[in-house]
C-alpha cells in the first residue's frame, strides 16, 4: 500500500486522465462523425438520402456514448497514474519507480530511502501544472469546423429536401387514401367489396410512384364498376316513392313503408273490413306503380292486397311483403355501400392526380426558372354563342431553359369584353419554348389559340346570366295569386296572376357557386344518383364549366 | 556513504578535475560516470584535446593506482600484463602497467591486435593469467583507452567484440575558443595547477557499489531494452534508417551500459531513482560504439550517433499508456 500523499496524487491523476481522455475522445468522435456527416449530408443535397440526417445524428451520439465508455473500461493503471504524475509534473520517474518498490517484498536500504523521498516529494503537491482535461485548441477547431460544415450542408434546404418532402407528401397522400379505402371497406355491407377495398388499400400502400397508385385506383375503380348494380337507383327511387305515398296515404301508423306494413300486421285483425278494403286498395296502386323497378316487391304487395281483401289472413303475405322490402332495401343499401366505396376511390384518385399536377408543375417551374431562352405565346378569342355577346381574348407566355431541350410552361391571362349580354373569355395561351444554346438567339414558343373563359361577368350588363341559384337563399317569393274568372263567353276559364314568383329567387355570381355545383355533381355521380347513361354527359358539362 | 555524500565526492571530483581541464565539462562527466559504473571508457579524439590530461588528472584526484601505457605497433602482451622474470634461480612475475585501478590505454588501435587481445581479456576477466597462475587486478578497474580517428595508417582498428568491452565511447570535442584560452593561459605560465587526492579506493569501491543499488523500475528497464533492439535492422518495426544503414545492432551490454550509467547519472544528480530521461542521456555514450554500420551510412556520411539520435526520437521516455 503505497504512502496516502502518493496514493492521493495517483487517484486523482487517474480520475482526471480518465475525465480528460473522455473530453478528448468524445471531442474526436464528434469531430469525425460531423467530418463524414458533412460528406454524407454534402451527398444528400444532390441525392435523395432520407437516412442521412438521422444516421449523422445516431452516430454522433453512439460515438460520444462509446468515446466516454472507452475512456472508462481503458482507465489507466496506478503504475500508468504514477508515470503520468512523474512525467506532467516532472517526478523523475520516481512515483512510479516508488509503486513497484512497495511491491517488492525484499528492500534495500537505498529503496527506503528513495520511497521515503518520493513520499515526501508527493506532500503537499497537487495536480496543478498536470495538464488541463479540455482537449486541444487543434482538435476542438476541426472538430467544430466539422459541425459548422454538417449544420451549413443539413439546416438550408435543399433540392434534395425538397424533393424527398414530395415523396413523403405523395407517400402520406397514399397512405391517407389508403387509409381511407380501408375505412370504407370495413363498413362495407359485403365481404367481396370489403375485400376488393382492402385489396386496393394493400395495392395502393405498395406503389412506387403516383403514377402507379392512379392506375392501381383505376383498376380498383373498375372493379367496384363490375359490382354496380344498375337497377338499384330505379329500385331506391321506387322504395323512397313508396315511403312517401304511405306517409301521405297511410295504411298504418308508421313513418315508413316497412313499419306500416308491420303495424298493419299485427293489427289486421282488429281492422274492420272497409279499412282492410282501403288497405288493400292503397296496396294494390303501390304494387302497380312498383311493377316495374320493383317487380318482387310489387309482387308480395299485390298478394297482401288480395289477402287483405279476401278477408282472409294476411300475415303471411304481409311478412312475404315486409320480407321483399327489407330484401329491396338491403339491396339498396349494399348499392349505396359501392357507391361510397367509388367515391372514396375517385376521390383518393382525384387527390393523387392532383399532387401528380403539382409535381409535374413544380418539375416545369424548376426548369424554367432560368432566364428565357424559349418563349411562347398565345392569343385566343373567344365569340359567344348568342348575338351580340361579346369577344375575348387570352395570352400566354412562357419561358423555359434546360438541358439540350427547355420545356417552358406558360402562364395565361384572360380578357373578355361582354356587350349587353355577351359572354367572352379568354384562355390562358400555353407556351412551350425550345432551348437554344446559343442566348443570344433565344427560343421559340408557340402559343394555342383557346376562346373559353368566363369573360368578365359583368352584372350590372348581365345580372342574370351573371347569376346563379342560391339554394342556401333560397326562400319563397311573395304570394302568387291566380284569379279565375268563366265570365268569358267562350267558356274558357281566365286567369290572371300576381306576386314577384321565380323574380324573388335568390342568386349569387355563379362562379362563387360552380365549383361546389361540380363536386356535387361528380359526387352524385358516383353516388348513382345521375343514372347511368346520363352520367358522362353531366361529367363533361361540369368538368367543362368549371375549368 | 550516502546518496548525499556521493553526490558531494563527485560534484568535488569534478571541480577539482576543472582546475586542471577547461570546459569539457561533458566529456569530464561521461568519463566519471564510466568509473562510477565500474566500466571501461573510450576516447576518440584528434590529437591533443587533453584525452591523457583529462585521465591522468582524473587518477590523481581519485588517489589511486594510475598506469599509462602508450600503444605502439612493436607493444607486445608483456609490456602490459607483466612478464615472468628468472630471478635467483626462480620464475618471479613482474607485473605490467596493467596492474593499477586506472590504466590509460594511449592510441589504443596503434598495437597489433594481439597486444589488443592482451589488455581486453584484462579489461573483461579483471584478472591476468601468465603461466598457468591467475593474478587478480586490483579493485576498482578502469580502462581508459584512447584512440585517434585521423591517423589510419599503421593502425589496428578494435574489433566489434573488442569494442563491446567498453562500457561507454566519449567523443572529445574540440574546445571553444574561450576554453582554448583558458588552456593558454594555464599551460604557458610557469605555475602548473595542482589536484588534491579527494576520494581514495576505498570511498571510490562505495561509490561504485552504491551505483548498483539505485531502484529502476521495470519500465525503464523495459524503455532500454526497447532501445537496444531498436538498433537491429532485423526487428520488426525498425526504422528505415536503421534498416538501411546500420549492418549489426548494439548487444545486450548496451543496454546494461545505459542502465549502469544511468543510475550513477541519477546519483551524480543527487537522486535516488532511474529515470527514463538518465537513460537516454547516456543511450548516445552506450550505443555509438556498438553499432555496425554498413557501407551505405559510410557513403552517406551518416554516423552512429545520426541513428542514435532519430532512435531516440522515434521512442520518447515512456509514457502512460506504454
Amino acid at each position: 500500500m503505497p504512502p496516502e500523499s502518493i496514493r492521493r496524487l495517483i487517484v486523482a491523476a487517474r480520475r482526471r486522465i480518465v475525465i480528460a481522455r473522455a473530453l478528448q475522445w468524445s471531442v474526436a468522435a464528434i469531430g469525425m462523425v460531423a467530418a463524414a456527416g458533412a460528406f454524407l449530408l454534402g451527398l444528400a443535397r444532390s441525392q435523395v438520402l432520407p437516412w442521412a440526417e438521422g444516421t449523422v445524428v445516431v452516430l454522433a451520439v453512439v460515438g460520444t456514448v462509446g468515446a466516454v465508455l472507452a475512456s472508462v473500461l481503458t482507465r489507466p493503471s496506478d503504475g500508468a497514474a504514477a508515470l503520468a504524475v512523474d512525467q506532467r509534473l516532472h517526478g523523475r520517474d520516481q512515483l512510479s519507480t516508488t509503486l513497484e518498490l512497495i511491491r517488492r517484498p525484499a528492500r534495500s536500504d537505498l529503496d527506503e530511502r528513495q520511497i521515503g523521498r518520493s513520499t515526501a516529494w508527493a506532500e503537499g503537491r497537487n495536480l496543478q501544472g498536470f495538464g488541463s482535461i479540455l482537449p486541444g485548441k487543434k482538435l476542438v477547431g476541426l472538430t467544430l469546423l466539422a459541425v459548422v460544415a454538417s449544420l451549413l450542408l443539413a439546416i438550408p434546404p435543399s433540392p434534395a429536401d425538397a424533393k424527398q418532402e414530395e415523396r413523403d407528401e405523395i407517400a402520406a397522400i397514399v397512405d391517407a387514401a389508403a387509409d381511407e379505402l380501408e375505412a370504407v371497406a370495413e363498413e362495407a355491407e359485403t365481404e367481396d367489396m370489403a375485400e376488393a377495398l382492402r385489396r386496393a388499400a394493400e395495392e395502393l400502400r405498395r406503389s412506387e410512384s403516383l403514377d402507379e397508385a392512379i392506375q392501381r385506383l383505376g383498376d380498383t375503380r373498375q372493379e367496384l364498376a363490375e359490382l354496380d348494380d344498375p337497377q338499384a337507383l330505379a329500385l331506391k327511387t321506387a322504395l323512397e316513392g313508396l315511403d312517401e305515398r304511405l306517409r301521405q296515404e297511410p295504411v298504418a301508423a308508421g313513418d315508413d313503408a316497412l313499419s306500416q306494413l308491420s303495424q298493419l300486421r299485427d293489427a289486421a285483425s282488429t281492422l274492420s273490413a272497409e279499412q282492410r278494403d282501403a288497405a288493400a286498395a292503397t296496396l294494390e296502386e303501390l304494387a302497380g306503380q312498383l311493377d316495374a323497378a320493383a317487380p318482387d316487391v310489387a309482387g308480395a304487395l299485390a298478394g297482401a292486397a288480395e289477402a287483405l281483401s279476401s278477408q282472409g289472413d294476411p300475415t303471411a303475405a304481409l311478412d312475404r311483403a315486409i320480407d321483399e322490402l327489407q330484401a329491396a332495401g338491403e339491396r339498396v343499401a349494399s348499392a349505396e355501400d359501392l357507391a361510397d366505396a367509388r367515391s372514396a376511390v375517385r376521390s383518393a384518385q382525384q387527390g393523387l392526380g392532383e399532387a401528380r399536377d403539382r409535381q409535374e408543375a413544380s418539375d416545369g417551374e424548376g426548369q424554367g426558372q432560368q432566364p428565357g431562352e424559349g418563349q411562347g405565346q398565345g392569343q385566343g378569342q373567344g365569340q359567344g354563342q348568342q348575338p351580340g355577346e361579346g369577344q375575348g381574348q387570352g395570352q400566354g407566355q412562357g419561358q423555359g431553359q434546360g438541358e439540350g431541350q427547355g420545356q417552358g410552361q406558360g402562364e395565361g391571362q384572360g380578357q373578355g369584353q361582354g356587350q349587353g349580354q355577351g359572354q367572352g373569355g379568354g384562355g390562358g395561351g400555353s407556351g412551350t419554348g425550345a432551348n437554344n444554346p446559343n442566348p443570344v438567339a433565344g427560343g421559340t414558343g408557340s402559343g394555342n389559340n383557346l376562346g373559353l373563359g368566363p369573360g368578365d361577368n359583368d352584372v350590372v350588363r348581365d345580372p342574370e346570366r351573371g347569376e346563379i341559384l342560391d339554394p342556401a337563399g333560397y326562400q319563397r317569393g311573395s304570394e302568387e295569386r291566380v284569379d279565375f274568372s268563366t265570365s268569358d263567353p267562350t267558356g274558357e276559364v281566365q286567369g290572371r296572376t300576381t306576386g314577384d314568383g321565380l323574380r324573388n329567387v335568390p342568386l349569387v355570381p355563379y362562379t362563387e357557386r360552380i365549383a361546389e355545383y361540380r363536386d356535387q355533381a361528380l359526387d352524385a355521380l358516383d353516388r348513382m344518383s345521375v343514372p347511368g347513361s346520363l352520367q358522362d354527359i353531366v361529367r363533361d358539362y361540369f368538368t367543362e364549366l368549371g375549368s | 556513504m550516502t546518496p548525499e555524500e556521493f553526490a558531494t565526492h563527485v560534484d568535488a571530483i569534478e571541480r577539482e578535475i576543472a582546475t586542471v581541464i577547461v570546459g569539457q565539462k561533458e566529456l569530464v562527466r561521461a568519463v566519471l560516470l564510466g568509473m562510477l559504473c565500474e566500466g571501461h571508457v573510450l576516447l576518440e579524439g584528434v590529437p591533443g584535446l587533453g584525452k591523457t590530461l583529462l585521465l591522468r588528472t582524473l587518477g590523481e584526484a581519485l588517489s589511486v593506482d594510475f598506469g599509462r601505457i602508450q600503444f605502439t605497433p612493436d607493444l607486445m602482451p608483456a609490456d602490459i600484463v607483466g612478464t615472468n622474470v628468472l630471478q635467483e634461480g626462480a620464475f618471479r612475475f613482474h607485473r605490467g602497467p596493467v596492474f593499477a585501478n586506472v590504466v590509460l590505454a594511449d592510441e589504443i588501435n596503434r598495437a597489433t591486435p594481439k597486444t589488443q587481445s592482451a589488455l581486453l581479456e584484462a579489461m573483461q576477466e579483471r584478472r591476468v593469467t601468465l603461466g598457468g597462475t591467475t593474478h587478480d587486478l586490483p579493485r576498482p578497474f578502469f580502462v581508459m583507452a584512447t584512440q585517434n580517428p585521423l591517423e589510419m595508417e599503421g593502425t589496428y582498428p578494435l574489433p566489434e567484440a573488442q569494442l563491446d568491452r567498453f562500457l561507454f565511447k566519449v567523443m572529445v570535442p574540440f574546445p571553444s575558443i574561450d576554453d582554448l584560452v583558458a588552456i593558454l593561459q594555464r599551460t604557458t605560465s610557469e605555475e602548473a595547477p595542482v589536484v588534491a587526492p579527494l576520494a581514495g579506493v576505498t570511498a571510490l569501491v562505495e561509490m561504485v557499489d552504491m551505483v548498483r543499488r539505485v531502484p529502476a523500475a521495470t519500465h525503464l528497464l523495459r524503455y532500454a531494452a526497447t532501445l537496444v533492439g531498436a538498433t537491429h535492422p532485423e526487428g520488426d518495426g525498425v526504422l528505415d534508417t536503421v534498416r538501411r544503414y546500420v549492418r549489426y545492432g548494439a548487444s545486450p551490454r548496451g543496454a546494461q551500459a545505459m542502465v549502469l550509467g544511468g543510475k550513477a547519472l541519477a546519483l551524480v544528480e543527487g537522486r535516488l531513482n532511474l529515470s527514463g530521461e538518465d537513460v537516454r542521456t547516456v543511450a548516445p555514450l552506450a550505443l555509438r560504439h556498438r553499432l555496425v554500420l554498413g557501407y551505405e551510412a559510410v557513403a552517406d556520411g551518416v554516423g552512429a550517433d545520426d541513428v542514435i539520435d532519430e532512435i531516440l526520437a522515434a521512442h520518447p521516455a515512456p509514457r502512460p499508456e506504454d
